[in-house]
């Protein structure tokens, strides 16, 4: 294990308790960031038997948005990342990035701005090559350590299963809301949000019908050694990933996120346009916000982004550690 | 250890001449030194609620002063002293001896230009005559102690600022992982100081943790680097129940940064606001133990490392691009904030707790169950002050100090993250340097969603000042600096 400043979280609170995603911090308003930022770089390696380095995999919790809205094809962070690994450890190497819990984080600066620009600056480094110069610095004085401590005979589990989460309950407020905010937006027909709305008012109609919709959910756990990879399939809040690392009882828990969408292959060829389009929303995985956030509200936080809630995150953290710890 | 050593940028007085800016210019005057004020007697140990009296010194204690002037030729512009003491808290008493000492040793200075801050280590000597009680006959007595440590400290000030210099400076950003917000939330609500992470009913940490370590560079005109001021967010108390006196991680910190960079560089560890923060590991301790074992450090070696990584990466960058020539602007105010009130429900609950307490510490002769009665009385004379006096303030000192594009801002706390990260987002500054436990004996500041969660740390008893207050010392600091730029 490493550590790597790269992760901010890119929720702001301010006096009235609401949260912004993105929010100003230099509001006279603002009072807080809403949680954590998880800095761990976890790293594991693999060589050959002649010890030459073969494969890393880096956990890094954050999502690679840094040039989220340019219009380049990018791999973003991980590009320049795997770059300078290569450079430093061979060309040969596949670097596998894996993005840790990070619902609630983002690479964007979220205050001190000035400060870490002076710095990138006088490196005279692009924000992409500055958050890989910190994770190689992560990788690096984690390698320095454990290239002489490799194992070969590890014991190696994978378990797969299906978790059914309770879904985030849509109220009637919400869908009042939302019904009224679709119904703008239809003068606007490529406006996405139209279709964000509408799918919540879907939802609440169906209650009648299924008043505890559950979303299938697939959850991967590999445990390599000491160490666990458990997997979803959500933009996961950071509070539950410190929640699985916390009660792990794996030396080392690798959390990652945006893993495997959705437990069906596909929509049924018969389901309804709606159900389809549920399907699609839900199977890369939405938002899963803590408790703290679904307070605060905000976009990523509100029921728009939202198909499984906090009660479904805590049942898929304690799915999840039951899956984990039957493996120690 | 010497008892100080100085660092006087030795130059050649020609070099001097030669290296003096044109007439019209500030310019900046550095001097720096480290004193040992370490005790060669048994002392009570400051910062936990029962007696320890010291067995032995297992990290010699320092105080770490850097002297800052602005000059325009020979009149001086302003002035600055930052001391960092390896103490918990700067109690009353000390700071009262050694402004007596100051005002001996060096009165050209202002009192108010010092900034004095402690490092929160829990292994240092205790400051206040009462506090602690042992039957040991050779246990040096708080009073004593301090004016040892006002005295060298005072001398060493003064050494110093004569010997002061034109020296040129840098400053920069780097990281670290070492603070962990020692406050966990559980499924109900509450928070817990060190509450249990692996517990079904934990849900998150209560806060953000600000790893940023802030450092300056001071460098003679030869560029040789001479002192560095070196801010971290989290208190020095990793072996805080140790029995003998021990500087926490700036011990190793120091000898870290003394190896990479000279034996003779003065490092002045200034703590940033961390008063839900703690060097102690709060999950995953298994891999983080795992790594150190392989490293074969300590948990103290392991933090200086990564203190010092943060210094390094910081220094790589800026020390070409260091200046001369920098704006050098120190405010002090007393600000009056609004104390946190005490409720009715909060004043019958202590009262009961310090009448129960402190009869078990006259029956049994229990020191802890007394110094936990106090703790609790103290709430009750609080509320019942209340009557006469429904608002009360607290004054505490304040000190921003510019240089160049980064500002040191103090605070007397234990100052919750989450006011420093405002002060750090509203800051007109490039780099915000906040540091707390600074020019007095500040108790816990809490933010708002830790007082809603409670804990030790959150409830009354910790807090002098609340919320209400800690946002006013926000809005007042960035007054202060913003009014600097």
């Amino acid at each position: 294990m490493g550590h790597a400043v790269v992760a901010y979280n890119r929720r702001a609170v301010y006096a009235d308790g609401s949260a912004v995603m993105y929010g100003k911090t230099n509001d006279p308003s603002f009072r807080a960031i809403e949680g954590m930022e998880d800095h761990d770089v976890n790293s594991m390696f693999f060589w050959d038997m002649n010890d030459k380095l073969l494969v890393m995999l880096v956990n890094v919790s954050c999502p690679s948005q840094e040039v989220e809205s340019n219009r380049l094809l990018s791999s973003d962070y991980w590009g320049p990342t795997r770059d300078q690994l290569r450079k430093k450890y061979g060309q040969h190497l596949v670097v596998v990035g894996l993005c840790g819990a990070a619902g609630d984080q983002s690479p964007h600066l979220r205050y001190r701005q000035a400060a870490d620009d002076r710095m990138t600056n006088l490196r005279k480094l692009d924000r992409l090559q500055e958050i890989a110069r910190r994770i190689v610095r992560g990788v690096d004085e984690v390698y320095d350590v454990v290239q002489n401590a490799k194992e070969e005979n590890v014991v190696l589990k994978h378990q797969h299963a299906v978790l059914d989460l309770p879904q985030r309950i849509v109220t009637e407020a919400e869908y009042a809301a939302c019904k009224a905010e679709a119904e703008r937006l239809k003068a606007s027909p490529g406006d996405g949000r139209g279709n964000w709305n509408a799918r919540v008012v879907a939802r609440y109609e169906k209650l009648k019908s299924d008043p505890h919709p559950v979303l299938p959910t697939p959850v991967n756990v590999l445990r390599i050694g000491d160490t666990v990879l458990c997997t979803n399939q959500f933009e996961l809040y950071t509070d539950f990933a410190i929640q699985i690392k916390a009660r792990s009882k794996a030396v080392q828990t690798f959390v990652v996120q945006l893993a495997n969408g959705a437990a069906q292959p596909q929509p049924p060829d018969d389901a309804s346009e709606d159900d389809k389009n549920d399907w699609h929303y839900a199977s890369g995985g939405t938002y899963l916000p803590s408790e703290r956030a679904a307070k605060g509200g905000g976009y990523g936080a509100v029921i728009q982004s939202n198909v499984v809630g906090p009660e479904g995150g805590q049942v898929l953290v304690e799915k999840t550690l039951e899956m984990i710890n039957a493996m120690f | 250890m010497n008892a100080v050593y100085r660092v006087t940028l030795s130059l050649l007085l020609v070099a001097v001449v030669s290296a003096a800016p044109q007439a019209g210019a500030a310019t900046l005057y550095v001097g720096a030194a480290s004193c040992d004020i370490t005790p060669d007697q048994p002392v009570f140990l400051s910062g936990q609620f029962y007696a320890r009296v010291s067995k032995g010194v297992s990290c010699p204690i320092t105080a770490n002063i850097l002297i800052l002037e602005s000059r325009d030729g020979d009149k001086s512009l302003e002035q600055a002293i930052v001391i960092s003491m390896d103490t918990v808290v700067i109690r009353e008493p000390f700071s009262a001896v050694f402004k007596e000492a100051m005002a001996k040793a060096l009165p050209e200075v202002d009192f108010n230009k010092v900034i004095l801050a402690a490092t929160h280590t829990h292994s240092a000597p205790c400051q206040t005559d009462g506090q602690y009680e042992s039957d040991d006959p050779n246990v040096m007595q708080p009073s004593k102690y301090n004016a040892f440590a006002a005295e060298k400290m005072a001398a060493a000030a003064a050494e110093t600022w004569k010997n002061r210099r034109p020296a040129k400076f840098s400053y920069g950003l780097g990281h670290a992982v070492v603070a962990y917000n020692r406050r966990a939330v559980y499924a109900d609500g509450t928070a817990v100081m060190y509450g249990k992470t692996n517990d079904p009913n934990f849900r998150a940490i209560e806060g953000m943790e600000d790893h940023d370590v802030n450092s300056m560079f001071f460098c003679d005109m030869d560029d040789k680097l001479v002192a560095m001021l070196v801010n971290v967010s989290c208190p020095s108390q990793e072996v805080e129940h140790s029995d003998t006196v021990d500087a926490d991680y700036w011990g190793e910190v120091r000898k870290g940064l003394h190896k990479a960079y000279g034996e003779e560089v003065v490092v002045v560890g200034l703590c940033g606001a961390g008063g839900d923060m703690s060097p102690h590991l709060r999950y995953r301790q298994a891999a983080d133990d795992r790594m150190r074992e392989l490293r074969k450090l300590s948990r103290n070696e392991e933090i200086a490392r990564r203190v010092v990584r943060g210094v390094d990466e910081a220094f790589e960058v800026v020390k070409d691009h260091k200046a001369a020539d920098v704006v050098l602007k120190q405010q002090s105010k007393v600000l009056e904030l609004p104390e946190r009130i005490v409720t009715k429900a909060e004043y019958e609950s202590c009262k009961a707790e310090a009448e129960k307490l402190l009869k078990q510490a006259a029956e049994t002769g229990d020191r802890g169950a007394r110094g936990k009665g106090n703790w609790n009385a103290r709430i009750a004379a609080r509320y019942e002050k209340l009557a006469e006096n429904p608002h009360p303030m607290f004054a505490t000192q304040v000190n921003v100090l510019r240089i160049g594009d980064a500002v040191i801002c103090t605070n007397a706390f234990e100052l919750y993250t989450d006011f420093g990260i405002q002060m750090k987002a509203r800051s007109k500054a490039n780099l915000t340097f906040v540091v707390q436990l600074a020019n007095g004996g500040g108790t816990y500041l809490p933010s708002e969603r830790a007082v809603k969660g409670g804990g030790y740390g959150a409830v009354i008893q910790s807090n002098t000042v609340g919320p209400e207050g800690g946002q006013v010392l926000v809005e007042e600091t960035l007054n202060m600096i913003n009014s600097m730029f």
